[in-house]
């Protein structure tokens, strides 16, 4: 063999030794990714939020330090206009484009629930603590959970699953499917494999005989039929629950600490609309779904059985949504007060003369309700991080509720007592006004930026929503002319115009124009927070809108 | 159509067309809903530097806490993922169903832990439906402060299906480290001994109760008492102190062997025992008490009152107890010393002397004793079953000899701060500091003094 030859041959020989050994390298990329799973536990949750998280927070010196001086850390995942682009996490639904009446009552619900034709095959269960509930297969072999209402309180939790469900998939979120179900005892079989954590809090096998004992403890409707909430299993390759600090490391679409989500944020006013004080950690779920053909990890909320009045126990108690589960600044407060201050809460409960509004609806009203005092179950972070640019964004969202929206989603709950949609409907159309009007407060209201011409026009959604009269507002202006991080003062004006025109020379002399405009309502001694609308000159003359911005 | 017509209805339809694209065109230039960031793309960076840095600067003190928070948060997810809750609640329910009563203490200390096992052999023995009004127990527990108890009792309740009952029972009790500091309002702290007592009774029982708050009970017992010095010298022997030195006469020193003839009357009508919001019970004792072979011989007369009230909510409460006891000796005759009555402490089982919270255990000896305790109650935390309510405590007693000794300046107070957790209608934990003249003192129980 020549020299060349033999040459060559050593270098295929290396080269493919190379290749070889750097092959795992880049067939990783072909290969099926692998994420981390954990496990839920609302023991773990409890004990991270109420006594790790919340004994420690001001260890961690960037909250110290942000809650010393009042700073404000802005949501991260909002774009240039302010909003939250669509993602794994959620999507604009009907915060963007209406949703039909019949879209609302549907929600993410692709079938009509367990195909009631043949019977259910109980293959795995659970019927101890709070989420008592059989998993089924039915006749198309599809899977559900079916969870049920309280003994005394037929209607009550499954209703309130189903209908917070339906306002959390159009308000954006990731859902499974819940529906309303109703069948008969004999529609039931137990797959032979099937076993259950019973109250003994052993695994054991599911016999017909103990089921007839479990049915016992399920409330029957009238025409002996049972109620069930059925979420329809998801697809896909369950990893456990989204943590709502941190973020996933092995995943690409999950660049920004959820903390410092608006989306995630925001479930503190969603949560107070919707009554939902059981949002945790726990109660979420990330999946992996193939989506455009690629898998991708899609994070869901999970269990809506308490909202609105009710929880999986029964009606809602009546501290919550006032306290967190161990609230430190509400303990000491009634520590210090020696019990002579009566909580909110406690008045509102007093004054109901301890008495919830009924079986089906539970314990749901307004009365001394504050949209600013919400509070879940659990003291997550990202909560307390919300600023008044995202309790804006979330207000603008629950306002494009109207009141036919609001009983149309209502209705999915299929209530069989007229009085409970409508006493669901009445609170949460005064419980929307309620954080529209605080929010649109709390943040400059202004939205629906359009640029014509040289004319900035927008629209005052406290004036839209009915908050604030026509008219009785002053928007404050200021034009800074922007070269680089330089600012220059232009001009101030004020008017009660919706409107306000750009100086073409303004546009020719720097490459942007910010103008903050400030609002001033009547009766007010000064305007109140900003939002900065950013302008850019474009090179063929003529400007464009390049930013939004709410102050934090 | 004609040529001009379809080319105008052309011309129209792409200026239409036009118009709509442009429309379109400037739409899309601003889709509020775009993915357009302000510092570039939103994508996950493959070696944040800067933000690691920052992590850890502003992060650091919490990391060495991360090291506790991991194996509890794993512990409590291996505890909910397996049940072990429902499985150790079961277990407990199950041994109770079978007749045995496991018992615990609550710990102030250490020397506070105590245990124990209670068996009912009626249950044991599969009974209790053919006789439900047979109580067949017997029991033994311990604590690490040298107490042993045992007992064993025998009643018949619901005699011929009125509210008559009778039976018997035998305790023996051994302390290993009792305290006494003499007998009388002006002992010294100082002065504080120790000393074992072993007590054995044996007691027949012919009671009745009127209703479900209403009792009356007549007891006759043997009792045996045999007195030691105590585990604890560093406070030195009673014997020493006390009969070698001759400082003081304490009758019963010796120990004593005593016929009692006990009648006890109750009425309880509190709305739940572990942490009353209303209602009250009353308690009067009457005993006649005389030594076999020595000069023992007592009346004993002790009446004990507490009432609760709510005020104007049940989230306030106010609890008042009093206590009024005296021994009254026979002409000619003494009162034993660890018969008389005591005070000091929280007056929780094991403890015997009354409360006055700020006091050592048993601080006090005599044979009268009045005693006022009050409590004020108010509850700052509440979740669904769960509750806990702080607690101003005040305590205010003396003991003494005959009433003439009586001398208001001999009052000894205390007073404090407590809190306590209950579930439902159980007491689960009751914290207490109380202060007197002599210190604080300290109290971890799972029941409230009264």
């Amino acid at each position: 063999m020549s020299t060349p030859k033999r040459l060559s041959k050593v270098l295929t020989i290396v080269f493919l030794a190379l290749t070889s050994a750097a092959a795992p390298l880049f067939s990783e990329t072909s290969a099926p990714p692998r994420y981390d799973k954990s496990e839920s536990s609302n023991y773990r949750d409890i004990f991270d939020q109420a006594v790790y998280y919340e004994g420690l927070q001001y260890f961690h010196l960037e909250r110290l330090y942000r809650d010393l001086f009042g700073k404000k850390k802005r949501a991260l995942d909002v774009n240039v206009y302010d909003e939250v682009p669509d993602s794994t996490f959620f999507t604009n639904r009907h915060g963007r484009e209406r949703m039909s009446a019949a879209a609302l009552k549907q929600g993410p619900a692709v079938t009509s629930g367990p195909d009631a034709s043949g019977p259910w095959s109980i293959y795995k269960g659970k019927f101890a603590g709070v989420s008592s509930g059989f998993f089924i297969k039915d006749g198309r072999g599809e899977k559900y959970l079916l969870k049920f209402d309280p003994l005394d309180y037929v209607e009550l939790a499954t209703g309130a699953e189903v209908v917070t469900s339906r306002f959390y998939h159009a308000l954006g979120y990731n859902v499974p499917q819940y529906t309303i179900t109703r069948f008969r005892k004999d529609q039931l079989t137990v797959a032979p494999d099937a076993r259950i954590y019973d109250d003994t809090g052993f695994r054991k096998k599911l016999t017909p005989e103990k089921l007839e004992g479990y049915l016992l403890f399920i409330p029957e409707m009238p025409d002996g039929q049972y109620q069930a909430s059925a979420s329809k299993i998801l697809d896909g390759e369950v990893l456990g629950p989204m943590e709502f600090q941190g973020r996933r490391t092995d995943d690409s679409d999950d660049p920004v600490n959820h903390q410092d989500r608006r989306e995630i944020r925001a479930l503190q006013v969603f949560g107070y609309w919707l009554n939902g004080t059981d949002i945790r950690e726990s109660n979420s779920l990330d999946v992996v779904e193939m989506i455009d053909g690629q898998p991708r990890i899609r994070h869901y909320l999970i269990d809506f059985n308490s909202g609105l009045g009710a929880t999986p126990l029964g009606p809602m108690p009546s501290h919550f949504g006032h306290e967190h589960i161990i609230d430190y600044g509400e303990i000491l407060k009634g520590f210090l007060t020696f019990g002579l201050w009566k909580k909110p809460w406690q008045k509102r409960w007093d004054e109901a003369g301890r008495e919830i509004q009924s079986p089906t609806v539970g314990y749901f009203d307004n009365r001394y309700s504050k949209a600013n005092r919400f509070k879940t179950q659990l003291p997550y972070y990202p909560f307390k991080d919300l600023t008044r640019a995202d309790g804006f964004w979330a207000a603008k969202i629950i306002m494009k509720f109207t009141d036919e929206d609001i009983r149309e989603v209502v209705s999915a709950g299929e209530y069989t007592d007229s009085k409970t949609p409508e006493h669901l409907t009445q609170v949460l159309t005064e419980r929307r006004d309620l954080i529209g009007r605080y929010w649109f407060k709390q943040a400059n209201p202004l939205d629906a930026f359009e640029l014509h011409g040289n004319e900035i026009r927008f629209e005052d959604l406290a004036v839209r929503h009915g908050f604030e009269s026509e008219g009785s507002s002053t928007y404050h202006f200021k034009v800074i002319g922007k070269k680089g991080r330089k600012g220059v003062i232009l001009a101030q004006d004020q008017t009660q115009e919706k409107a306000f025109t750009l100086q073409s020379e303004w546009l020719n002399q720097f490459p942007a124009i910010h103008l903050l405009i400030r609002t001033q309502r009547s009766g007010e001694e000064k305007p109140g927070p900003w939002v900065r609308v950013e302008i850019e000159s474009e090179a063929g003359g003529g400007a464009r809108l390049a930013g939004i911005l709410h102050q934090d | 159509m004609s040529k001009q017509v379809k080319k105008r209805f052309i011309a129209l339809f792409s200026l239409v067309m036009l118009g709509t694209g442009t429309l379109l065109a400037q739409e899309a230039a601003y889709d509020p809903y775009a993915s357009v960031w302000r510092e570039g793309p939103l994508k996950k960076k493959p070696f944040p530097l800067k933000e690691t840095f920052t992590a850890w600067a502003t992060h650091f003190l919490v990391y060495p806490f991360e090291l506790v928070r991991w194996p509890i948060g794993e512990t409590l997810a291996f505890i909910q993922k397996y049940h072990v809750q429902d499985k150790v609640d079961w277990i407990y329910n199950q041994i109770k169903n079978y007749g045995i009563y496991p018992r615990t203490k609550g710990l102030t200390n250490f020397n506070g832990l105590g245990g124990g096992l209670y068996l009912d052999f009626v249950k044991l023995a599969g009974l209790q439906e053919e006789l439900p009004d047979l109580t067949v127990k017997g029991g033994a527990f311990w604590t690490a402060e040298h107490i042993q108890d045992y007992e064993a009792k025998i009643l018949q309740e619901k005699i011929l299906g009125t509210g008559l009952k009778a039976g018997t029972f035998l305790r023996y009790e051994k302390r290993g480290e009792e305290h006494f500091y003499g007998i009388g309002p002006d002992t010294s702290l100082g002065d504080g001994t120790v000393y074992e007592i072993e007590r054995t009774t044996l007691a027949g029982i012919l009671g009745y109760d009127f209703t479900d708050t209403t009792r009356l009970e007549g007891r006759f017992a043997y009792q045996n008492v045999n007195i030691g010095n105590g585990r604890d010298g560093g406070r030195g022997a009673i014997d020493q102190i006390f009969v070698f030195t001759g400082r003081q006469q304490v009758p019963g020193l010796d120990g004593d062997e005593i016929l009692k003839w006990i009648l006890e009357f109750e009425h309880d009508n509190r709305d739940v025992k572990d942490a009353p919001t209303r209602g009250g019970y009353q308690r009067l004792h009457f005993s006649f008490n005389k030594g076999l072979e020595s000069s023992t011989g007592y009346f004993k007369y002790r009446g004990e009152a507490a009432q609760f009230f709510k005020l104007f909510s049940d989230r306030r409460i106010f609890g008042l107890r009093g206590v009024v006891e005296h021994n009254d000796e026979v002409e000619g005759r003494t009162v034993p010393f660890f018969d008389m009555a005591r005070l000091g402490g929280n007056g929780i089982y094991p403890r015997i002397g009354d409360v006055n919270r700020g006091f050592e255990r048993d601080r006090f000896y005599d044979e009268s004793l009045l005693l006022l305790n009050m409590e004020y109650r108010w509850a700052i935390w509440e979740y669904r079953d769960w509750r806990m309510d702080s607690v101003l405590l005040w305590d205010e007693g003396q003991t003494f000899g005959e009433w003439s000794d009586f001398q208001f300046k001999d009052f000894a107070g205390s007073y404090g701060l407590g809190f306590r957790v209950t579930y439902g209608e159980k007491a689960v934990l009751n914290i207490e500091v109380a202060k007197s003249k002599e210190g604080t003192e300290f109290y971890v129980n799972t029941k409230a003094p009264f």
